[in-house]
């Protein structure tokens, strides 16, 4: 079975440098990672190829910062892994981005499941499954909690707000997944190393094809990040409990939250 | 420009109406609302009575509306009919996923999680978070139709007036390609976290389940409901997932937020940003969770809480 990963390197969100007074944001020097549920959709991946064989091939679109996500990849037990390579295009709209994914399949050749996370922690649109799958018009699961594949069938259970689903479709698929479905394996300092022999390929927007001038601007434009947020009062109370309940009771008394 | 907007949740629906409203008034354009299934023609009449200009009662067997496929597809005969549109849609699960089709169907940029939708001459615009609540963005959405998916509660429903006339349409699916085998409802729980106006949440701090009956002491003393941070339902499934707060789970509004032993990651603050005063208790003074407080005790849960509880009861029975 041929499993697509597509795997995103963000910005470490808790290393941004946010002034809360001016809600200024920098994000220069900010070192970048995996996004967090990557992982999960790697695992999936892997778990699959496991129990039904196959190959996994992981594919970013980024600055070549990003190979650092693949070498993590790789590191975890991928068998190949390519790199679009982007250099203006940090907040590319959706339909775009899945422009430039879709013509990356067409050249790596069918594949018989695409996973993805369920969001990316940069912008978290939760919207490139649905606008894959509907681009490439095959079968589209989101929100999958576990994962199954056989005889050309794909089965899972979608964990919705109220109701838990368990759904199936025909291969292949466009698959996202949460982050509860499984525990990330981690690499060992073998397998990282290992990793960093591994090849990696890389293509430009032009040779997808694409023309990069013609896919800007978009629809989608990110005018402001603001990291203004409320500032808190910070006060807090150190010593024995029975000094510092009443403490905390009166403050909150005073906002009116106790009577 | 018109308006269109949906949501499979009905009360996410009522509110949407308001931002329809004020996006079609401002362009001289319609706001309608779209409900799906034969099974929802109350849902219809009601929606109709709430300031819009029509509804559209999409005649479909109500058990397709579980399939996003079908939902996207009937959306985009609707938006069709018009020149041009904003689509609200409620920014639930399935929601977003309809969203994504439409998209691509319809040829719109689209926008999820949004807290705010406005009209500006630059097009529409959108605010909502990015890198874990850690950054709001606005953002601009262009072109002749496009998306914005708004969260639950960033409107309130408007006042009742004249109802608009209900427009039945004829709707028959193409081919489903992911079936629905079987459903299980989840454990309804006992409060509905998004709606409770006083919250005691916790987190690994705590080192048993059975301890949970401490915090729903604490919680009890203060009319409370109780929720916790993801570990505890994700990974110890200590509390059921609707208890989960945070990022990839519910996002709360209370006037007080009481965070018992947890420390404080950004995807559990994501989810408590707007809540009126957050009160820490943690072990650990250098716990970002301080940082981000109201008011906070360094120290164990197991001493503070229980201390906490009995002050609390105390007050009430002097009264």
């Amino acid at each position: 079975m041929n499993i697509v990963v597509l795997v995103k390197h963000v910005h470490d969100e808790n290393q941004l440098k946010v002034d809360r007074a001016t809600g200024k944001i920098s994000f220069e020097g900010v070192p970048g990672k995996i996004s967090d549920f990557d992982r999960n959709a790697v695992e999936a991946a892997l778990s699959l190829r496991g129990s039904v064989g196959g190959k996994v091939t992981t594919i970013t679109v980024g600055t070549d910062e990003a190979v650092k996500a693949l070498r993590e990849v790789l590191a975890m037990g991928a068998d190949k892994a390519v790199l679009i390579k982007d250099q203006a295009f940090e907040n590319l709209d959706v339909r775009a981005m899945a422009e430039i994914i879709s013509k990356t399949l067409a050249k790596l050749g069918p594949f018989d499941l695409l996973l993805c996370a369920e969001g990316s922690v940069d912008a978290y649109t939760s919207l490139l499954a649905p606008v894959l799958a509907e681009k490439l018009k095959v079968s589209l699961i989101t929100y999958a909690e576990s994962l199954q594949a056989k005889d050309g069938m794909v089965k899972a259970e979608r964990a919705l707000e109220r109701r838990m689903e368990v759904v199936e479709a025909k291969m292949p698929a466009v698959v996202s997944v949460t982050g509860e479905i499984n525990d990330p394996r981690i690499p060992t300092l073998l397998q990282i190393m290992g990793a960093m022999k591994k090849e990696i390929a890389f293509f430009t927007i032009q040779e997808l094809g694409l023309d990069a001038n013609r896919m800007l601007p978009n629809g989608y434009a990110i005018l402001e990040y603001s990291g203004k947020s409320k500032e808190r009062k910070k006060v807090v109370f150190e010593g024995a409990p029975a000094e510092t309940v009443p403490k905390l009771i009166e403050a909150m008394a005073k906002e009116g939250l106790v009577s | 420009m018109d308006v269109l907007f949906y949501s499979e949740d009905d009360d996410i629906l009522a509110e949407l109406a308001t931002p329809a409203a004020a996006l079609a008034g401002v362009s001289g354009g319609k706001s309608c609302a779209v409900v799906f299934g034969e099974d929802k023609r109350g849902v219809a009449s009601e929606v109709a009575t709430l300031g819009v200009g029509q509804v559209y009662l999409v005649r479909a067997d109500g058990l397709l509306r579980q399939y996003p496929e079908a939902v996207s597809e009937a959306l985009t005969e609707l938006v069709a009919r018009h020149a041009s549109a904003v689509v609200l849609i409620g920014s639930t699960k399935n929601g977003k996923e309809v969203a994504g089709r439409l998209a691509v169907k319809v040829d719109a940029a689209a926008a999820t999680e949004c807290s705010s939708v406005s009209p500006t001459e630059q097009g529409i615009l959108i605010e909502r978070l990015a890198y874990s609540g850690r950054v709001s963005t606005r953002v601009s959405l262009k072109g002749k139709f496009v998306i914005a998916c708004v969260k639950a509660r960033s409107y309130h429903r408007p006042a009742e007036s004249a109802a608009a006339s209900v427009m039945e349409v004829g709707f028959s699916p193409s081919e489903i390609k992911v079936k629905v085998i079987e459903t299980r409802e989840k454990a309804a729980s006992a409060v509905d976290l998004t709606k409770a106006e006083k919250i005691v949440s916790v987190g690994r701090g705590m080192k048993k389940k059975d301890d949970l009956a401490t915090i729903q002491g604490l919680a009890d003393s203060l009319g409370a409901a109780v929720g916790c941070s993801r570990p505890l339902s994700a990974d110890l499934g200590w509390l059921p997932e609707e208890a989960h707060i945070g990022l990839t789970g519910v996002q709360v509004k209370p006037k007080l937020y009481v965070a018992v032993g947890i420390s404080g990651q950004l995807q559990h603050l994501a989810g408590v940003k707007d809540a009126g005063t957050i009160v820490a208790i943690n072990t650990d003074k250098g716990a970002p969770i301080f940082a981000n407080a109201d008011y906070g005790i360094v120290g164990d849960l197991y001493q503070v809480v229980p201390e906490l509880t009995r002050q609390l009861n105390a007050l009430k029975h002097k009264q």
